[in-house]
């Protein structure tokens, strides 16, 4: 495998011992890692920073009014406001939903041609070129999390000049979803697979969480305590969305405090 | 790199593996990218270019540090550029404002970079009202420059208030300009600063804008000051607010209490643990209220009460807690407590209860803004000017565009009429440009030099910021011509104002935008900027950086505590009419982003429309006027009338309608216009006495149902398209209590912790 090799090949460049199966004790692979989300209600203002990183890093096409009336409208990550109670005792509350990368995902099991399926990493991985367009696994997922591209995307001179080259555009027919910037997890990966070392805690982040103002969102490694997202997920206002379902979801949210409910 | 191989030669290569290649050479991340050739080569072999844009190498991605122009905030950034593209912003880590967060109109400044609809070539009208032909920059300029030589003195600009207001540099070079020309320089944005300078210089004897430490307060209490969404500092204190929920404070033990007193329930609002709804334009007299309660000057509670319709025993037990809190509590005013005729009365009375607890949390900012004078009261003087005849040429520079943001009963496109010569100088057609006789396309922030003080940062923190150009915008090419030529022909705002301006015989050429800018810094008082502009590494470092910051420990302001205790703002309504509350939409920012595809499509945090505005009227009084969401409504008041599509909402004051400024743009390219109405359009043109900025916050409006809402989509029935929105808008039972912890299970889980 060349990445185990040249990883060999760099450590002893560097005067690094190797253990015997070619690759360092001190370095994981990929598959020891499991990526997770922490989301912080308490933090979040609902200002919708994490949608538009979104949609700039990962070229989330905009599809227009007409089709945000059909529903239609691409949301990797949207804040949904929630009101409770009636004037003046009213609240609104937001909560950032995403994939929740299930452990034991709804979407996966049910497609035809596996364009969804999950990485040893842990994530819901989709295969855009593999995928026709039976929208089951859109139907099977609880969240409503994943997006159909019912329209060809288009990018109008000069606009498409914005796109992420380490991102696929999808075209019409495909489903399309949340990765948790898988492109972002492989770059820091590559980088750090060339500087012989391990992903350092924290090395990199999902764009949503990089934009996000009052850091409500935090991600990282839980297979490896020393991410900061471990401590969070540690905090006792944790849960996690739809659990009776078992889908054993990647992203724990954590409560909103209230002093007045 | 020494390694040259063809194609065929790299892909046998690339089968014998990749170990075999990497072994021979020393690998970084640029040529272990270049070998594996992840866009297909290695980027001279492969590239179009003759010249390539700077640093350019394929696959490889350079990031240029800049800063933020979509407000006044000044956001450190630093843009991801691959290939000569921009292709994503993201905040600035060391940037003191920011600290590497970004908003949702930072990400899209990319989306005003490339606009499809960008004015891309100068144009020329022959005749008022008619069309625009494209033209030569050079005749433009020769028109422009013999235009100002032959009417010296009877020459004005007006500029653009949140592009450049907060830029050093342009003011300086605009001064000069104005100076040897005889112009009179004017600017003008909807969100002023001059109603809280006045009210910091006041209350702290200091003039400035205040800041407001959030992040280490027990106790918010903010009037109508939605300081997460619009202005001033929406990033800054959205950061700050994170640390006041969960930071320091909170591992002390103490979860902050917000308190939002306002008549809509705002993005902020619904944050804070309570929100007491007062009637609007009445948050100056809550606050004299409680001023009054603390025994600080202010009125008797029961009279504020009587104008607010907040109880007296809400007002009590405001007062109780904050004053409690003492040292930890903070009095916050913003964009809707500044756009009230009596703005300076009110924020001074809010800055007062800060004053009266001794908080140490609120203070005035380090930096001064370039304008100083009301943006109102300095466009009025314009019109006055133009209307009697005296302004020959008008040079409109950036995106003020009064004609969209200021009443039609203003008078001021009549204005603008009288004047012989108008150019405008900006990055987009709109609905100003569209009455000037020559346009010529200028840069976005992204793509020209000049620098930015932020509007508020902390006090004893000094910050220059640096925008540079990330990428080069003529390597943007026009696909669809046969023969490969640039898309757009821009020019850079300080180059152009530089050429403008007269020079004398022995002087060279005209200085470029960024030999104006280190000569600015160069001529500073300060000896730090001094020494970063005339060093050529120092210089490279401060724009690698982002700019040029220094903290020091801020010197406590004596406050003057003379609190005001005269209230001369808003009174009930009349019977049978309501108060228009025009609030700047956080994404829109008064207009001017609503031609930016992504803002348009991102839900509106409260009410989840997209692509449209709406009125949003008290559920309670809906049902009484039978009104239902998507009902287009009609809102007249004595400046004229718009129509919009209604959403019933659970959390404004029954005597309130609340509408998004922003929307209704009938000439702003095909992104924004015609969607939704402009409320500016039918705002009162009120200002507050002290300063004359403009309330454009507060209108008395009349409210008629037009005809219901109409299944299915039409674009000419105004159908308003909401997301998201779970059927009766109210929160399912699966999630309800999930997502907010309740006062027992908090109690709790803090007597658990205590243990």
């Amino acid at each position: 495998m060349a990445l185990k090799a040249r990883t060999q090949e760099y450590l002893k460049q560097a005067g690094k011992p190797a253990d015997q199966s070619g690759v360092a004790a001190s370095v994981r692979t990929s598959s020891d890692r499991k990526w997770g989300m922490v989301i912080d209600l308490d933090r979040c203002t609902g200002c919708h920073a994490c949608e538009a990183a979104c949609s700039a890093e990962n070229n989330i096409p905009v599809v227009g009014a007409e089709q945000c009336h059909k529903g239609h409208a691409h949301q990797w990550i949207r804040v949904e406001r929630y009101w409770e109670g009636n004037y003046p005792n009213v609240k609104a509350r937001f909560m950032p939903i995403l994939c929740q990368q299930c452990g034991n995902a709804p979407c996966e099991p049910v497609c035809p041609v596996y364009a969804t399926y999950h990485n040893p990493e842990g994530l819901n991985v989709m295969v855009y070129n593999r995928c026709v367009g039976t929208r089951y696994c859109g139907n099977n997922c609880p969240y409503e999390v994943r997006m159909f591209n019912w329209t060809e995307p288009a990018w109008e001179t000069p606009l498409d000049q914005q796109l992420n080259p380490d991102v696929t555009v999808r075209g019409k027919g495909v489903m399309e979803k949340c990765t948790f910037c898988v492109q972002r997890i492989r770059r820091a990966e590559e980088q750090a697979d060339a500087d012989g070392r391990d992903l350092e805690p924290d090395e990199f982040t999902t764009a949503c969480a990089q934009a996000c103002p009052p850091k409500a969102i935090v991600f990282g490694d839980v297979n490896d305590k020393r991410w900061s997202v471990n401590k969070k997920r540690e905090d006792p206002r944790r849960f996690t969305l739809l659990e009776e379902l078992g889908t054993e979801p990647s992203v724990v949210y954590l409560k909103a405090l209230d002093d007045e409910a | 790199m020494p390694l040259l191989i063809d194609r065929r030669t790299f892909i046998k290569l690339s089968m014998i593996g990749a170990t075999g290649l990497v072994a021979g050479c020393s690998v970084d991340e640029r040529t272990k990218e270049q070998l594996v050739g992840l866009y297909g080569g290695s980027g001279n072999r492969v590239h179009p270019y003759v010249n390539q844009p700077d640093g350019l190498q394929d696959g490889v991605p350079q990031w240029y540090a800049t800063t933020c122009t979509m407000c006044s905030a000044g956001c450190g950034l630093v843009v991801r550029t691959l290939g000569g593209r921009a292709v994503k912003v993201e905040g600035n880590p060391n940037h003191p404002i920011n600290l590497g967060a970004s908003c949702a109109r930072a990400q899209a400044s990319l989306q005003t970079l490339y606009n499809p609809d960008r004015l891309r070539f100068p144009k020329q009208r022959s005749s008022r009202g008619g069309d625009a032909l494209y033209t030569s920059w050079d005749s433009s300029m020769a028109a422009i420059a013999s235009q100002m030589s032959s009417h010296h003195g009877r020459i004005a600009v007006l500029t653009d208030a949140v592009a450049y207001g907060q830029s050093p540099v342009f003011h300086q070079a605009l001064e000069r300009f104005a100076r040897l020309t005889g112009a009179s320089a004017h600017s003008f944005g909807l969100m002023d600063g001059a109603p809280w300078r006045a009210a910091a210089s006041s209350v702290y004897g200091q003039s400035g804008m205040p800041y407001h430490k959030i992040d280490e307060a027990d106790y918010l209490l903010a009037f109508n000051a939605n300081f997460l969404e619009a202005w001033p500092s929406p990033v800054m204190y959205g950061r700050l607010f994170g640390e006041f929920r969960q930071g320091a404070r909170r591992a002390a033990g103490q979860h902050g209490r917000f308190v939002f007193i306002g008549p809509r329930m705002s993005m902020t609002a619904a944050k804070a643990d309570r929100w007491l709804p007062c009637r609007a334009g009445t948050e100056g007299a809550v606050a004299l209220g409680i001023l009054g309660l603390l025994g600080a000057g202010g009125i008797p509670v029961n009279e504020a009460s009587l104008i607010s319709e907040v109880s007296v025993s809400d007002m009590t037990s405001v007062a109780r807690d904050f004053a409690a809190a003492g040292k930890r509590a903070v009095a916050l005013g913003g964009d809707g407590s500044s756009a009230l005729p009596n703005a300076s009365e009110t924020l001074a009375a809010i800055e007062s209860l800060n004053a009266h607890v001794g908080s140490p949390l609120a203070g005035v900012a380090a930096a001064e803004s370039p304008v100083r004078v009301a943006h109102l009261k300095d466009i009025q003087s314009l019109q006055a000017d133009m209307a009697a005849g005296k302004i020959d040429v008008l040079l409109i520079v950036g995106q003020p565009n009064p004609v969209f943001s200021l009443p039609q009963s203003s008078g001021f496109a009549q204005a603008l009429a009288r004047v012989p010569f108008i150019a405008a100088l900006s990055p987009f057609e709109d609905e100003t440009t569209e009455l000037a006789d020559l346009i010529c396309p200028t840069r976005t922030s992204l793509e020209e030099w000049m620098d930015n003080a932020p509007l508020v940062s902390s006090p004893g923190t000094q910050v220059s910021s640096i925008i540079q150009p990330v990428i080069d915008p003529s390597f943007i090419m026009d696909d669809r011509s046969d023969s490969a030529k640039p898309w757009m022909d821009t020019r850079p705002i300080l180059d152009i104002l530089a050429d403008l301006t007269p020079r004398s015989a022995n002087s060279g050429a005209p200085m470029d935008g960024l030999s104006t800018l280190r000569a600015s810094w160069a001529d500073k008082g300060e000896a730090d900027l001094k020494l970063q502009a005339q060093d050529d590494s120092a210089w490279l470092d401060t724009v690698g950086k982002g700019g040029f910051w220094t903290s020091s420990a801020a010197k406590p302001e004596g406050a003057n505590l003379i609190p005001p205790s005269h209230y001369q703002g808003q009174r009930p309504t009349p019977q049978g009419s309501f108060t228009m509350i025009a609030y700047p939409q956080l994404y829109w920012s008064g207009g001017r982003h609503s031609n930016l595809p992504w803002l348009q499509e991102i839900t509106d945090p409260m009410t989840a429309a997209v692509w449209n505005s709406w009125v949003e009227i008290n559920q309670e009084v809906a049902n009484t006027l039978d009104i239902n969401t998507g009902d287009i409504v009609r809102l007249t008041s004595a400046q004229g009338s718009i129509e919009l599509p209604a959403l019933p909402y659970p959390a404004i004051h029954p005597e309130a309608l609340g509408v998004p400024i922003g929307q209704g743009h009938t000439l702003y390219g095909r992104t924004a216009q015609g969607r939704g109405g402009n409320p500016l359009s039918i705002a009162d043109l009120n200002s507050d006495p002290v300063t004359g900025a403009w309330a454009y916050g507060l209108s008395t409006v009349r409210l008629e149902k037009v005809r219901s809402a109409q299944s299915g989509f039409r674009t000419d029935i105004n159908t308003l398209v909401t997301m998201n929105d779970i059927p009766g808008g109210r929160e399912p039972d699966a999630i309800k209590g999930l997502i907010h912890e309740t006062a027992v299970e908090k109690r709790a889980a803090l007597s658990q912790k205590a243990k």
